[in-house]
């Protein structure tokens, strides 16, 4: 835990947190603890006992410009977790802000959109809707992906971000893969292109099958990953001049909180809210909200 | 775990287990059709909550009947002994809907898929309805026994091996006791669905909407709407099945 969330905890309130201190509206939340992308849907999809309005806010299910459909979701468990095959589901921006736009005016809690795709004028359509949007605050978009070419992949992940930020002046959360490079990240940073940065993109997985010889994949979430989510946390949080958020792994009060000691400004709770829905608010206590 | 529910009972019936527990007063709102998700122990392994659908609900009290330990979810609470304490939540989904007139009730099922069904059973019975269950299983030993059930049900087996009924005295019952009935619940694998939607066609060219429902044959692996691993096709779109179902139109199911 910062110093700043210890003192916040020691007065008996929840530290308020801003995600986008560079940013001209800033991302001002009442508490550092959010649910990570999809976790709830588009804020329709949660559990008896999550309350949303308790929480710093939550990040929505992806969000294309069309209708995005491809082979159905599957959800396979793995030991200490599971492997979540969503794609990127959503009936495009416009119905999405069409049916959950009025849910997202009365939150409570503010809401943080999860851009989906790669295409630059796509992403740039999605911000300029979301952005006339009441009730989102932000925009998380996914940059880079694990095991390719660094430098191509930076100059196509500052267009993407150059996109967004022509379109709409909304707060811009990167979230990259927990491998990419130091390099990498100091050009994101010196650049100036975001205003945070998630750790991270959920990693692929594999479940091969005996029985058939066939296999699941999809991304991996599990409580595996929480060690090494708060090591790449501690190695950034030195050096890198922007709030770092948490995300991947945290399936306990301990492991949340650890995060934040580590350096996090804010973590992102994933598929730990299925099993354990009470799980943020226990976070949001602890930390005196 | 956040303790909801006391395990009180615990029975052996059939092949399986038939766990009665005290529960909470907002998880005796369960209605047939709609589902409770159980936490399997602390460890994360199994991960994910279990759905289970109660077979009857009481005034402070609810029933499961397992009958499938291949799951490793369900075989941890089989281990569970009367006095543990169990972390439900619930009710999810939207259950079946009955409606005042509709007084005759032909149930249908795969025996490893019964539950639901048999919770209706119990609310038909309660307002003074007509039942007839009409069971499929791979074998004799995998049905529900006959003493399980209130005496005033009617009860036809049929099994894949033949000795409970033969194979295909499924459609044969299906086509006999159909136009008696005024209301129908079904809940099997796709392929058992499949063969019910024929017969519900061949028998009933026109049925009103209402008249066959049917549980969807689909996982429910976070029971809030978010995985989308429940996506349902019913032809005018996908839906999601803990939010929307898991009870469907039997003929909307795209199956």
């Amino acid at each position: 835990m910062s110093a700043a969330q210890r003192r916040a905890a020691d007065a008996g309130a929840a530290p308020v947190v801003n995600l986008a201190p560079r940013h001209k509206l800033g991302l001002t939340l009442a508490n550092p603890v959010l649910l990570a992308a999809g976790m709830v849907g588009y804020g329709d999809a949660a559990l008896p006992g999550l309350t949303l309005g308790r929480l710093g806010g939550f990040v929505t299910a992806p969000v294309t410009r069309r209708p995005w459909r491809g082979p159905l979701p599957q959800v396979t468990e793995t030991t200490g977790g599971l492997l979540w095959q969503r794609g990127l589901w959503n009936p495009g921006v416009r119905v999405v802000v069409r049916d959950y736009g009025p849910l997202w005016r009365r939150s409570r809690a503010p809401v943080i959109v999860h851009l989906a795709g790669d295409d630059p004028d796509e992403l740039a359509a999605v911000a300029t809707t979301l952005e006339q949007t009441p009730g989102v605050v932000g925009l998380e978009l996914d940059l880079l992906t694990p095991y390719q070419d660094e430098e191509g992949e930076l100059e196509a992940a500052e267009e993407q971000v150059q996109a967004v930020r022509a379109a709409a002046d909304l707060p811009l959360l990167a979230r990259i893969p927990l491998s990419t490079s130091d390099e990498a990240v100091q050009t994101l940073v010196e650049r100036e292109l975001i205003d945070a940065l998630v750790l991270a993109q959920p990693p692929q997985g594999l479940r091969y099958r005996p029985a058939d010889g066939g296999s699941c994949t999809g991304q991996l979430h599990g409580r595996g990953l929480a060690p090494l989510l708060a090591a790449r946390i501690a190695e950034l949080a030195g050096w890198v001049g922007l709030p770092l958020v948490a995300c991947g792994g945290i399936h306990t009060l301990e492991e949340a909180l650890a995060c934040l000691a580590v350096g996090a400004a804010a973590v992102q709770i994933g598929t730990a809210v299925w099993v354990d829905p009470l799980l943020p608010e226990r976070v949001v206590e602890a930390l005196g909200g | 775990m956040t303790p909801t529910a006391v395990l009180t009972e615990r029975t052996e019936l059939g092949q399986g287990l038939l766990l009665r527990v005290q529960a909470r007063p907002e998880l005796l709102a369960c209605r047939p059709g709609q589902f409770l998700l159980l936490r399997c122990g602390h460890a994360w392994t199994p991960y994910l909550r279990r759905a289970l659908f109660p077979v009857d609900v009481g005034h402070d009290s609810l029933a499961f009947w397992i009958d499938s330990l291949a799951d490793e979810g369900i075989a941890w609470l089989s281990r569970r002994q009367v006095g543990d304490v169990l972390d439900l939540i619930g009710p999810l989904g939207k259950g079946f809907a009955l409606q005042t007139q509709q007084r005759r009730l032909l149930l249908v099922g795969e025996a490893a898929q019964v539950a639901p069904l048999l919770a209706l059973m119990q609310v038909q019975l309660s307002r003074q309805g007509s039942v007839v269950l009409l069971l499929q299983a791979p074998t004799a030993a995998a049905l529900l026994p006959p003493g399980a059930l209130p005496p005033s049900v009617e009860y036809y087996t049929a099994t894949d091996d033949g000795t409970a009924g033969s194979a295909d005295a499924l459609d044969s019952l299906l086509a006999e006791v159909m136009p008696w009935a005024d209301a129908l619940a079904a809940a099997g694998s796709p392929a058992f669905l499949r063969r019910v939607q024929r017969r519900v066609a061949a028998a009933r060219p026109e049925p009103f909407r209402g008249f066959a429902q049917a549980m969807a044959p689909v996982p429910l692996p976070c029971g809030s709407g978010a995985c989308l691993a429940c996506l349902v096709d019913t032809g005018r779109g996908h839906h999601r099945a803990c939010q929307r179902g898991p009870v469907f139109d039997l003929t909307e199911l795209a199956l």
